[in-house]
């Protein structure tokens, strides 16, 4: 019989590599190093499916934060329901903290083969284990960089943290993919098989240190949601914000101080239109048909709250330079001096909507200077980050 | 299947980096540094030591449960 010849790729993929000198062998690379009986694939297999999961939720509504703040030109996002993305966000953050226990199972579990002698058997061994490695890292990267942006605790992290967490949920998606891919066998056969015997011994069934690590995710999630869900407020002691905790009982992320917003007196919005431009004294913006509306301020950074806000419709400051207010964007500019956060875009169809204010008052009283004295944006279903403070210029364009 | 995973996972991953690298926000050096640094920290400091912490309860545990069972049951005499 004529064997065919093999491909030249997979002959290199298959080339075993030289084994390193066995007197290297030591310590945690030593046979039996590690004890546990718990440890097992069909464990790895279950942990790794649920992690998937979270990582997937995660990304996902991650993506749909990032689109909404650098919106593509294909990218459509409603004004209604006003309440969509303080759910979107607080999956995303609740799915993250989740996460932290469910990779702690994982990692752990495959923790022994980290020290495999020998490190690399063939070029596509030690290939698998480098996209091993890069999952591990990224995995940690987007879980540690997430809790540490949660907490606000920037010193830890030498990039800008939306940027870095961005490109590299897409790394942790793609080495995801390409571990799934190569470990597919068995992953399929370790979830399909029914349960075997526990080890003999063990005093924790692997069931339990499962149930264990779910209830961990339950508790983490629990303990932490009341930032966003006000019923289970009580119970979320582990929560990172109280969304009431700050003037006029709204939490604060940027006061005005930290702004550089100086003194005030004398301030003019400046109402900028194709056709024509106006601008406002306060006096002049408070003569002008207040509105009240109930509208959440939804951070992404998971928290959120609602409260009553009042102002000036923005289609109508829209209507006052004579632009239509049912097909224009509206830039919307600070008076704070730098900032990545100093300037937002308000898509046509927030402009059009009639709950979207250059708000003044905030809960009956006129903004604190830290909610954005002495006028504000707020509109529904948008990232906190995007209800730009101090407005002190809106630019009206037609739709491109 | 496996195969279009693979390759699918290689071009999600070839994204990432040519986005990292096109991209003007981001601080490479900052982002390599810390993937290596989450990745040593976990490797060569956290997880060695909950491995050695929970061997350490463990048979402290396992101390308790045995001297317990060695402790002579006193039955009441009525």
């Amino acid at each position: 019989m004529v064997r065919k010849p093999r491909p030249r790729v997979t002959a290199l993929l298959d080339r075993p590599l030289p084994a390193p000198p066995d007197r290297l062998r030591r310590g945690p690379f030593r046979a039996g190093a590690f004890r546990s009986a718990l440890r097992s694939e069909r464990l790895t297999s279950h942990a790794g499916l649920a992690l998937a999961v979270a990582f997937g939720v995660c990304f996902l509504t991650g993506l749909l934060s990032h689109l909404i703040q650098h919106p593509p030109g294909w990218f459509w996002w409603p004004s209604r329901p006003v309440w969509l993305y303080r759910v979107t966000q607080g999956v995303h953050v609740a799915t993250g903290l989740a996460s932290v226990p469910l990779l702690g199972l994982k990692l752990w579990s495959v923790y022994p083969r980290l020290f495999a002698w020998p490190p690399a058997r063939t070029v596509a061994h030690a290939l698998e284990r480098a996209g091993v490695a890069v999952l591990v890292a990224a995995g940690l990267f987007q879980v540690v960089s997430g809790v540490l942006n949660v907490g606000r605790w920037y010193g830890p992290m030498p990039f800008f943290f939306t940027a870095g967490h961005y490109w590299v949920a897409w790394l942790v998606i793609g080495a995801l993919l390409v571990h799934v891919g190569a470990k597919l066998p068995a992953i399929r056969r370790e979830l399909a098989r029914k349960r075997g015997p526990e080890p003999a011994g063990a005093r924790l069934s692997r069931r339990r240190l499962l149930t264990a690590t779910g209830a961990a995710a339950g508790i983490v999630t629990l303990a932490t949601v009341g930032q966003t869900l006000r019923p289970l407020r009580a119970v979320s002691l582990l929560a990172p914000r109280n969304p009431t905790d700050g003037p006029q009982g709204l939490a604060v992320n940027r006061t005005a101080a930290a702004a550089g917003i100086g003194d005030l007196a004398g301030y003019r919005l400046t109402v900028a239109g194709p056709g024509s431009s106006r601008v406002l004294d306060l006096a002049q913006l408070t003569a002008l048909p207040q509105h009240t509306v109930d509208l959440p301020i939804a951070c992404v950074e998971g928290w959120s709250a609602g409260a009553t806000w009042t102002g000036v419709r923005l289609r109508d400051l829209v209507a006052l330079v004579g632009a239509d207010p049912d097909r224009a964007e509206v830039d919307v500019e600070s008076l704070q001096p730098t900032g990545r956060y100093r300037r937002s875009t308000v898509e046509p169809p927030l402009t059009a909507d009639p709950l979207t204010l250059i708000a003044l008052r905030l809960n009956g009283d006129v903004l604190h200077p830290d909610h954005g004295y002495p006028a504000r944006l707020i509109a529904p279903n948008r990232p906190g980050v995007l209800q730009t403070k101090w407005v002190g210029r809106l630019t009206v364009r037609s739709p491109r | 299947m496996r195969r279009a995973l693979v390759a699918l996972g290689v071009l999600v991953m070839a994204f990432a980096v040519a986005g990292a690298l096109t991209d003007d926000d981001v601080r490479r050096f900052g982002v390599v540094a810390f993937l290596v640094g989450v990745l040593v920290w976990h490797d060569l400091l956290v997880m060695p030591l909950v491995i050695a912490v929970a061997a350490v309860v463990g048979r402290a545990f396992r101390r308790v449960a045995r001297k317990r069972s060695e402790r002579p049951r006193v039955r009441s005499g009525r």
